[in-house]
């Protein structure tokens, strides 16, 4: 079904369609979703599942029709590619090195190919092919490095599958590896939380995610928080589990460069810094999301409504939500994807993107937030205060009010 | 007309106890409805009364019925059925020489019937006591009788027994109003005196004004004086409700209906004023006219949906048929403009709140109610003031005034103790205890009218099992140890929280305000301190403990519109706030100065 959100009007009654402030150029980041995992975890409301067998196959023939009708939408060669899930390490390792030789052309040499693994996929034969297929990143889904919090998410590795992966990736010739981290698990001491982050920086990863574990509707962790069988940590144990990771990353020499995310000097995620920065990206596979042209678009999540689309002869897109988006949500969203950075928004960039400073778009609530000392001015940079990072929400909300005319 | 044959009379009885139905039972057995049209009450004619069972807007219908030969014309006045409306009551009852006094003999009387029946009895009005609902299980109708004539010493053999629902007894209860009530008594040759008991509008012909003619006569074509406002209008039609609406072109001493003479507002309509002849004017007026008083007072503001002139249209169009609703524009620091109004009590506000929101789409931040208080400034003047922040500076007030109430609770002999305690944590003054019969007891209070304006009845209900019933009459303002309390959040005074209470009361009223907002104030990104506060001692203190998280997780896969979906979803919640300084407060919270210290 595709949805078309008329253009909204703006606080000025101005009618302003996206892609005047958006540029219309294809995108040079490349995002490709992997439906497929060895087993659901406990906390995950993505679209995968449990492949059966030959569809991992159709899976692969169908993106490459997806690839090929929406190709002009990319500018080759890409600057990022990123390959996630899902579990794309999941995939038998024919499809994989077929996935992998479709994309790899269009990666530019210095690009960055990242995809997402499960260590316990991480054999040999995967390595060496993830590494001879061009993919110069791999994310390895640690979460934690103890197994009673493995067994609380319903993780399918075990807590010394991360050394081991990341031995045979580096082995194989991937050197730059990243580790996600979960904290804020249902019975997790701050002891623990600070062994696996430990654990996490003996590997000497480039780069470590950590998020505060969440509890979504529709998955098991949901269901038993809603009932009561687990239950919520503290907000202040949270917060300090936040303050302990970051205090740890960065005295190991890590750059808190997202308020999540870590990376040894000059080893962001290229790719994340596109979402970031509300670049343009295009997105195959189901449930993939796009943002080319001012355009946001969400492919169908639906893994058979997606397949038979692309399966057609001739072949059609898949269904998607799409939405244009006006200059003002434009902006909002850029903002709210800016602050997210610790460097916050350059003002004089954003207003030579968009003609008007953030606190010239957000007059009201940009001031108060400047007021009460959540977001901080310095170096021409609007930017989070450090005491405000966790609970930056309240921030972004307080703008995003401010999106539509009162 | 022969005066001879005409009664006018009311029926008083409490909500519920038939009133409306045996209304209809006359009218049909008089053959002026139609046994269809029976079960539709039809004396009440809007949607909200018949939901609230209550009658506000007080008409006449003329039943015509035959009897031995004769026909009789009998007027039946509506009085409306609440005690914020006590002076409309005495002025409909004016307009009367008898009345039905109806009591529900499975609930016994109760006591706004008991002060309607006083006032019957002091307007030397001939009473007929109905026993009604003698049908039901419960009745208990020689225990009403006998209730009646302790309250009214009218033998309760007299009693007339009644029950609307089947007929019985509906032919007496006429004969009784033919025999029992006397014709109205006015000089035909006199000079014109007509008493206003009620008004409405209508959208094609203006004010309706329904008049009951003591003096004299009308007819088309007079010009018409109205004595209180001095305004003079010609009248352009005249006639009576049979129920039908049906025009006639005059109207004889102790005849009773309705004249439009192109009245465009109904403020210059009031109740109790005397409508005389412009050219040969009465020397004297009828006497009981008072303008209408307003008792309650609170602020509407605009919520999210309104805008200042819609909220003040709608407030004028409620007007025109709404005379004793009074308002004027406000503007507060934290809720921005609205208007002060005037009611004649709690549920007078009720009704206009839900009209507003019903009738005209409105939304609105409603503050909490407070009285009327006079204030006696130092240099001798004295002012009226119906909001905390009206008062004068501390060092002008040589005292501060507050308006009582005389209060009749009929209670189970069993709840005395019960009400006794919830009268006085309320600083009533006791009056006396009288038996209406063994196990009933009428208790009269003196109340600050603030006392009572919120929830007092909830509880009085609570505490007599719902059997307790009350009636209430100004008595006027007495001086009293008052002091204006201030709530501060966030270190800012919101003027549309501060109250004006007891000294006394001031330490748990203030503790009671601040524990409320404590729980309706969300939590935000700093620590948010409330304050009670009486000049500059504080009195009371909470702190709001800020948000220690609100972060969700990265946008997966670029899914941006999920996230910003997410956080749109937040402020829809938030919309029902104001911000205030740096402090959202839900709307709720400005109710919270009503709350008792108990809770």
């Amino acid at each position: 079904m595709m949805t078309e959100f008329p253009c909204k009007e703006n606080r000025d009654g101005v009618c302003a369609p996206a892609s005047r402030a958006e540029a219309a150029a294809p995108a040079p980041s490349l995002y490709v979703h992997v439906p497929f995992c060895a087993r659901k975890c406990a906390y995950c409301d993505f679209a995968s599942h449990v492949p059966v067998p030959g569809e991992a196959a159709a899976w692969r023939c169908a993106l490459q029709q997806e690839l090929e009708l929406r190709r002009a939408e990319l500018a080759v060669p890409l600057r990022t590619c990123y390959v996630g899930g899902g579990t794309p390490s999941v995939l038998p390792i024919a499809e994989l090195r077929g996935l992998l030789e479709m994309l790899r052309p269009l990666v530019a040499d210095d690009g960055e190919f990242s995809l997402e693994a499960n260590p316990a996929t991480i054999d040999e034969p995967t390595a060496d092919t993830l590494a001879a297929g061009g993919v110069t990143r791999v994310t390895l889904g640690a979460q934690s490095f103890q197994p009673g919090e493995l067994q609380v998410l319903g993780r399918l590795h075990a807590a010394d599958d991360v050394s081991r992966a990341a031995v045979l990736l580096r082995r194989a010739g991937v050197a730059n590896l990243a580790v996600d981290l979960i904290y804020a698990i249902p019975g997790q001491t701050p002891a623990a939380w600070q062994d696996s982050l430990a654990a996490a920086i003996d590997l000497q990863p480039q780069h470590v995610s950590c998020y505060a574990l969440s509890f979504e509707e529709n998955t098991p962790l949901g269901t038993d928080l809603r009932s009561g069988r687990v239950s919520e940590l503290a907000e202040d144990l949270q917060r300090s589990m936040y303050d302990v990771a970051v205090e740890m990353l960065t005295a190991a020499g890590y750059e808190h460069y997202e308020l999540s995310n870590f990376a040894r000097p000059g080893r962001p995620c290229i790719h994340n810094l596109v979402y970031w920065r509300n670049a343009a990206y295009l997105g195959i596979g189901p449930a993939a999301c796009s943002y080319v042209a001012g355009e946001r678009r969400s492919t169908t999540p639906d893994f058979r409504d997606w397949l038979s689309a692309l399966a057609g002869d001739p072949p059609t897109r898949p269904s998607a939500e799409t939405e244009t988006l006006d200059a003002r949500t434009a902006m909002a969203e850029t903002l709210m994807l800016a602050l997210r950075l610790t460097a916050g928004v350059d003002e004089a960039a954003f207003k030579g993107r968009y003609g008007l400073s953030p606190a010239e778009a957000f007059p009201e609530s940009v001031a108060r937030q400047l007021q009460i000392g959540t977001l901080e001015q310095q170096g021409g940079r609007l930017r989070l205060a450090r005491e405000a990072y966790f609970t930056s929400d309240a921030v972004l909300r307080d703008i995003i009010a401010e999106t539509s005319p009162r | 007309m022969d005066q001879s044959r005409i009664r006018n009379f009311s029926i008083i009885a409490h909500i519920d106890h038939g009133k409306s139905t045996l209304a209809d039972r006359m009218l049909l057995r008089a053959g002026a409805i139609t046994q269809r049209e029976f079960r539709e009450q039809l004396l009440d004619d809007m949607d909200l009364e018949r939901e609230r069972g209550i009658t506000i807007k007080a008409s006449a219908v003329t039943i015509h019925y035959e009897r031995d030969g004769k026909t009789y014309v009998l007027n039946m006045i509506d009085t409306p059925g609440h005690v914020d409306f006590h002076y409309e009551v005495s002025r409909s009852l004016a307009a009367c020489e008898g009345c039905l006094l109806v009591v529900d003999c499975a609930q016994g009387v109760e006591a706004q019937t008991v002060a309607n029946a006083h006032l019957a009895s002091r307007s030397e009005l001939a009473i007929v006591p109905v026993v009604n609902k003698v049908d039901l299980p419960a009745a208990r109708p020689e225990d009403t009788a006998m209730e009646i004539e302790h309250l009214i010493a009218h033998p309760a053999e007299d009693c007339l027994f009644t029950s609307a629902k089947t007929g019985q007894g509906t032919d007496e209860m006429l004969n009784a109003i033919v025999d029992q009530l006397p014709a109205p008594a006015g000089n035909p040759e006199g000079k014109t005196r007509a008493l206003i008991f009620d008004s409405t509008y209508d959208d094609y012909r203006g004010v309706i004004v329904f008049v009951r003619v003591l003096d004299g006569r009308l007819k088309v074509g007079d010009e018409v004086r109205m004595v209180g406002t001095g305004e003079t209008h010609e009248i352009s039609e005249m006639g009576k409700f049979t129920p039908k609406r049906t025009l006639c072109k005059e109207f004889g001493t102790g005849e009773v209906g309705f004249i439009s003479a192109n009245i465009r507002s109904i403020a210059s309509v009031h109740v109790g004023d005397t409508l005389t002849l412009d050219a040969d004017p009465a020397d004297e007026p009828l006497p009981g006219y008072r303008p209408p008083q307003q008792m309650v007072f609170c602020d509407f503001f605009c919520g999210p949906q309104t805008q200042f002139p819609d909220l003040r249209e709608a407030l004028e169009k409620l007007q025109l048929n709404d005379a004793a609703l009074t308002f004027q524009p406000i503007s507060s620091d934290a809720l921005g403009f609205g208007f002060r109004c005037g009611f004649l009590g709690m549920l007078h506000m009720e009704i206009v709140q839900e009209r507003l929101e019903r009738e005209h789409d409105a939304d609105v931040v409603q503050t909490a109610p407070t009285v009327g208080y006079e204030v006696l400034k130092t240099d001798g003047s004295v002012v009226e003031v119906d909001s905390a922040g009206e008062l004068p500076p501390t060092d002008q007030i040589e005292e501060i005034r507050e308006p009582f109430v005389r209060v009749d609770l009929i209670v189970p002999a069993d709840a005395i103790g019960a009400v006794m305690q919830i009268a006085e944590e309320r600083r009533a003054e006791y009056q006396k205890t009288e038996y209406l019969s063994s196990d009933r007891v009428i208790l009269s209070y003196e109340f600050p009218l603030a006392e009572i304006i919120y929830d007092f009845y909830d509880k009085l209900k609570s505490g007599t099992r719902g059997y307790g019933t009350m009636d209430y009459e100004m008595i006027g303002c007495r001086a009293n140890d008052l002091v204006k309390l201030d709530i501060l959040v966030n270190e800012n005074r919101i003027d549309a929280l501060s109250l004006i209470c007891h000294r006394s009361k001031a330490d748990p009223r203030g503790r009671a305000v601040i524990q409320k907002l404590r729980k309706e104030i969300p939590r935000h990104q700093f620590e948010v301190p409330l304050q009670a506060a009486i000049g500059s001692r504080i009195i009371a203190r909470e702190t709001i403990r800020a948000i220690r998280k609100n972060v969700t997780a990265k946008c997966y896969g670029g899914d941006v519109t999920r996230k910003r979906k997410l956080l749109e979803k937040q402020k829809a919640g938030k919309r029902r706030m104001k911000m205030v300084g740096n402090v959202e407060i839900p709307q709720k919270a400005f109710m919270a100065v009503l709350e008792g210290e108990e809770d």
